[in-house]
């Protein structure tokens, strides 16, 4: 065995050009192809992590009944204790309070869904303070960010004073003046046209509430882990909570992201069909220009089967040095569109796509899983590619091999 | 041409191979087609519905409207400003609508919505409303008390076909009136917003709601015959209208950002995927022809030694990588454009995959996407697989003919 | 929000000011004769009154006192009394604009129609109370459905029943009004499909402000058992010279009125 290994392995760089040939297309295609996985796969977690951390969270905690109707007297009592309960869980969580009202801003006014977040706990589950077009994040007592649609709606500038009426929970008028420190970026339709945010001790002060929160929003601490085992978790802790995943509470989105997830496997099918026609192309050529050859060997004894074993072990070599350049090549290009991403926003801004938003900066993500499967179809398909000229070339009497056109 | 006729000749000589290379520039060719019109088709359809749906492929407001999205600012005197759309024949029609914020009320409650007055006479044919109607009737004409709403706000205010709906909104003096509708149809387009959110109402009942006198509206929304010709009809437009700050003329882009930025990002995650197979595709072609050049420098030596220039091997090597070409795009072509031809009549079904409907930006896009691939962007995608086997076929015939006889012979063992 | 509270009492004052009709006819009155009555008494008049209003929900109860001047239908002017909470919350209407005083923040707010949804105060009063600019007997067409006797006393019974252009949005409403001196007591209203929405009861017939009115009104939505909103006169005044000018927004921020 070993004299075929030295011999197969001579053999491989005997012809160094067609060697080339065929390892760079080897390697291109698989760095390519751990490339495009990895910011494919990026994309959409981009996605789907926009869809929980600009709004609801991955799991979401609330009184039974109360998302029928949103009511603020549907409410999770002494919300501190309940999300240090939940929290050891091995999860993030932050309580938060929602409802609705009217704000005014000079002469114009709109009806608006006030949200109320807890500054430090909600960092730890959405990121509505990185997403800040201008002005800040909220800072001191009083504050309100806006979404970008309803400030151009009541003509809103970072600085001007905006007026909240509602209904507080004793049924009196609750109203403030509240400061406008920032204005987010487009982050979804709904929350565009609609929210205000403010600190929670300002929304309970509007509504006249105590210690109450009308939901508590969590997020996975470690991504590897199930949404819906943690799930069951949380709900063995808190058995009174209605406890959702995002995909339960907006099955839309989900859906969507279900259709992307497989409009990318169409796509990879595509590439894979593409490259393992170049590979096909290139192996059966690497054979076939050397059927003479192989004759010769034949002719001077070596039995068919030990010649189909010298080829597979050639293209063993082979794949195995395609697939270290291509692997090496892939996986720096794809830490470098991980790290760097892959700027779009000069052709585009964020868009949201069934309600979340889309950015056009984008990053790839460099795994496991992005990175064997293009490696192990390529190992695969190589030999596959191999199969046909070499059973082929080791079937043909020496005779005709010599003569072979 | 006796070049051509050789280059004809070395091509046959190695069936297999040549196969394999036309092969495989027919499968990029097809799968670009493929992918370029069902993108054209997809995003034609999207920018067209929401185009009928929304202001227009084109749109043309009051300057100041924009800015504010107040229904106070109007265009006046729509007879004169219709009338300088003449002559342009790519416009399809043109429709006057009113846009605003009202509320509606029943029995039960009321909730906010958003009204669009058309008159149904001006109105595409195949608006998303018409073609997405539940129950009951589009809007007959400019007149009378109908509104057509979306299924979601339907079940809100627990109303159906003949139900009442008083529609309340501020006035150009910004006081409140309020007027009786009838419920003639219920629409669902699957998009949560537009089905709880929306309301078509008829032209002339959003006059007398707003104050406004008959030759008032909100904007005119200009249909295009294609969608791609609103560049170009805009430029032409904005001669028209000379005075930017009396009226604005938008293209939909201005008008639908949201919408424009996605056609943008898809269009470049679907280029950056073609550029991909391209890629490959193109190195296996250079692979195929580089190898069939290597492996016959003996046969090229023979020629040198025969008195063939190296020029001439380099065009026989170009010949026969340009008839390669030629093979396996039109082939290629050939092919791509049945497949085209078949998502175009039969569409890609969606639905196969999933039941949901999913919107864009606030655009419902269609379970079905069918293709529709515009003449210049095949036009484009050939020449460019063309020009890519051209361009592989280069370094492998300099090779060729750079071979020196006497080395080329001994390669022979 | 508030603005409804400004439509409410107005409306409210609309009906409590129409048993002023002299009932001095010799033959029957039809229908339309005495709602006429009734819109005469809605328009052109001035008044300064005082009223207490409870209101029940599910989650909360509360009681408030509220002062209200009106002239003809164009002009209202109400200003919260009470609780100490809500002193000098002020709404204020002319012709159809509709603005809110906020003492506490000290700002005024012009209300949108988009935005009057909700209730004022969790009170049970639909739009079509508050918007209303036309009288019954415009919106509705109007007939004695009941001419007799009901629980001792002589009453008609009045069905209203919308015209096809009015946007009001009831199915019908019905009408109980005294024979002798034509108090409403009674209106219930329906939605379409002729299912009662919610009813309005008038009690406490008392001479107040040099008339006879029913004092007490109380209004029982059907859908939310238990549920009620009631508003009771403490004080009325009629004909008073208010000027127009009255009506401004600057006065909207003045707690003296």
């Amino acid at each position: 065995m070993p004299v075929y290994c030295k011999l197969a392995w001579r053999n491989i760089w005997r012809n160094k050009r067609r060697t080339f040939i065929t390892l760079f297309a080897m390697s291109l295609t698989l760095t390519l192809m751990i490339a495009y996985s990895g910011l494919v796969w990026g994309v959409l977690n981009q996605l789907e992590r926009n869809a929980t951390l600009l709004g609801p969270g991955e799991i979401q905690l609330h009184v039974p009944g109360y998302l029928a109707d949103r009511s603020i007297y549907k409410v999770i009592n002494q919300p501190e204790r309940i999300v240090a309960q939940i929290e050891q869980t091995g999860v993030n969580a932050t309580p938060r309070l929602q409802s609705f009202g009217l704000v005014s801003c000079g002469e114009n006014s709109a009806g608006a869904q006030i949200l109320g977040i807890d500054l430090h706990k909600e960092k730890g589950v959405t990121t509505f303070h990185q997403h800040i077009a201008r002005g800040t994040f909220l800072q001191q007592p009083m504050d309100v960010v806006l979404g970008n649609k309803i400030a151009v709606t009541l003509g809103a500038a970072i600085g001007s004073e905006l007026v909240v009426v509602t209904q507080a929970a004793d049924g009196s008028i609750g109203n403030d003046l509240y400061r406008i420190t920032g204005i987010l970026n487009g982050i979804g339709e709904e929350t565009d046209r609609s929210t205000i945010i403010m600190s929670l001790d300002d929304f309970k002060h509007l509504f006249g509430i105590g210690d109450v929160a009308t939901e508590i929003a969590v997020r996975r601490i470690n991504q590897a882990d199930d949404l819906n085992v943690l799930r069951d978790r949380i709900k063995q802790t808190v058995p009174f909570a209605e406890v959702k995943t995002w995909k339960e509470l907006f099955p839309a989105v989900s859906d969507m992201i279900e259709i992307a997830d497989l409009s990318i496997y169409i796509l990879f099918f595509i590439i894979y069909i593409a490259a393992s026609l170049i590979m096909l192309n290139t192996m059966l050529m690497s054979v076939f220009e050397r059927i003479k050859e192989l004759g010769i060997m034949m002719a001077i004894g070596l039995r068919p089967v030990n010649v189909l074993g010298l080829i597979m072990l050639e293209t063993f070599f082979l794949s195995l040095c395609g697939i270290l350049l291509g692997g090496l090549c892939g996986v720096t290009l794809s830490l470098y569109l991980t790290h760097a991403g892959l700027d779009l926003s000069a052709f585009s801004e964020g868009i949201s796509v069934a309600g979340i938003l889309a950015e056009p900066h984008w990053f790839a993500v460099t795994n496991i899983e992005t990175v064997l499967p293009p490696i192990v179809f390529v190992f695969i398909v190589s030999f596959i590619a191999v199969l046909y000229p070499a059973i082929k070339a080791c079937r043909l009497e020496p005779v005709d091999a010599l003569v072979f056109q | 041409m006796w070049i051509i006729k050789l280059a004809w000749r070395n091509l046959w000589r190695n069936k297999r191979r040549t196969l394999i290379t036309i092969s495989s520039i027919c499968f990029g060719l097809v799968i670009a087609l493929v992918f370029i019109g069902l993108g054209d088709g997809t995003y034609g359809t999207m920018i067209d519905s929401a185009a009928r749906l929304g202001s227009g492929h084109i749109t043309l407001e009051n300057s100041r409207y924009r800015a504010s999205l107040s229904s106070r600012y109007t265009l006046r005197s729509i007879d004169e400003v219709a009338g300088r759309l003449k002559g342009l024949k790519e416009i399809q029609g043109w429709a006057p609508r009113i846009i605003g914020q009202a509320m509606l009320s029943t029995s039960y409650g009321s909730v906010g919505a958003a009204f669009i007055a058309v008159d149904p006479a001006r109105e595409q044919e195949n608006t998303l409303f018409i073609k997405k109607m539940k129950q009951g009737t589009y809007l007959k004409d400019a007149e009378g008390r109908g509104a057509i709403i979306g299924s979601r706000m339907a079940q809100r205010l627990k109303v159906s076909i003949g139900s009442k709906l008083i529609i309340t909104a501020n006035n150009l003096q910004g006081e409140i009136t309020s007027e009786l509708l009838r419920v003639v149809g219920i629409f669902e387009t699957g998009s949560d917003m537009i089905d709880g959110y929306l309301l078509q109402i008829p032209l002339n009942r959003a006059r007398t709601l707003l104050g406004m006198n008959e030759s008032e509206v909100s904007q005119i929304a200009v249909f295009l015959e294609n969608q791609r010709h609103t560049e170009s009809v805009i430029s032409r437009l904005k001669r028209r209208f000379p005075d930017r700050s009396v009226v604005a003329v938008l293209s939909w882009r201005e008008v639908m950002p949201q919408l424009a930025a996605y056609v943008e990002i898809d269009g470049m995650s679907n280029y950056i995927f073609q550029v991909i197979i391209f890629i490959i595709i193109a190195s296996g072609i250079l692979n195929t022809i580089l190898m069939s050049v290597m492996e016959r420098q003996y046969e090229f030596g023979v020629h040198l030694c025969l008195g063939m220039s190296p020029a001439s091997i380099l065009v026989l090597v170009l010949a026969e990588t340009v008839l390669l070409g030629i093979l396996g795009v039109t082939v290629g072509t050939l092919l791509g454009l049945a497949c085209n031809q078949y998502f175009t009549v039969k569409g890609f079904d969606m639905t196969l995959f999933t039941s949901a409907e999913i919107d864009i930006s606030g655009v419902a896009l269609e379970p079905v996407l069918y293709s529709d691939l515009y003449p210049d962007h095949l036009l484009i995608i050939v020449v460019l697989v063309f020009a890519m086997t051209i361009l592989s076929g280069i370094y492998p015939a300099v090779k060729a003919a750079r071979s020196v006889p006497a080395e080329a012979l001994r390669k022979r063992r | 929000m508030k603005i409804k509270a400004a439509l409410l009492i107005f409306a409210l004052t609309g009906i409590l000011l129409s048993p002023c009709v002299s009932p001095s006819y010799s033959t029957e009155p039809s229908a339309k004769e005495i709602l006429d009555k009734i819109d005469k008494l809605w328009r052109g008049e001035s008044s300064i009154g005082t009223y207490a209003m409870k209101i029940k929900t599910a989650h909360w109860e509360r009681k408030l006192q509220i002062k209200n001047w009106t002239k003809g239908l164009d002009y209202t002017l109400i200003r919260i009394e009470y609780p100490k909470k809500e002193k000098g919350v002020a709404t204020l209407k002319v012709e159809n604009n509709l603005w809110n005083y906020l003492p506490k923040i000290k700002r005024v707010i012009k209300v949108p129609s988009s935005l009057m949804m909700g209730s004022w105060m969790g009170s049970h009063f639909t739009n079509d109370d508050l918007v209303k600019e036309s009288t019954l007997a415009d919106d509705y067409y109007n007939e004695i459905t009941f001419n007799g006797e009901r629980d001792g006393q002589g009453v008609y019974e009045i069905t209203l029943t919308p015209k096809e252009e009015a946007a009001v949005v009831w199915g019908k409403i019905v009408m109980l009004v005294r024979k002798k001196d034509f108090i409403p007591l009674y209106q219930e209203f329906f939605d379409e499909q002729a299912k009662p929405v919610r009813k309005m009861v008038l009690q406490d017939v008392k001479k107040m402000g040099g008339r006879l009115l029913p004092t007490k009104l109380t209004v029982v939505p059907y859908d939310k058992p238990g549920e009620f909103t009631e508003v009771i006169y403490v004080e009325i005044a009629f004909d008073m010279e208010i000027a127009d000018s009255f009506f401004s927004l600057r006065n909207l921020k003045q707690p003296g009125g």
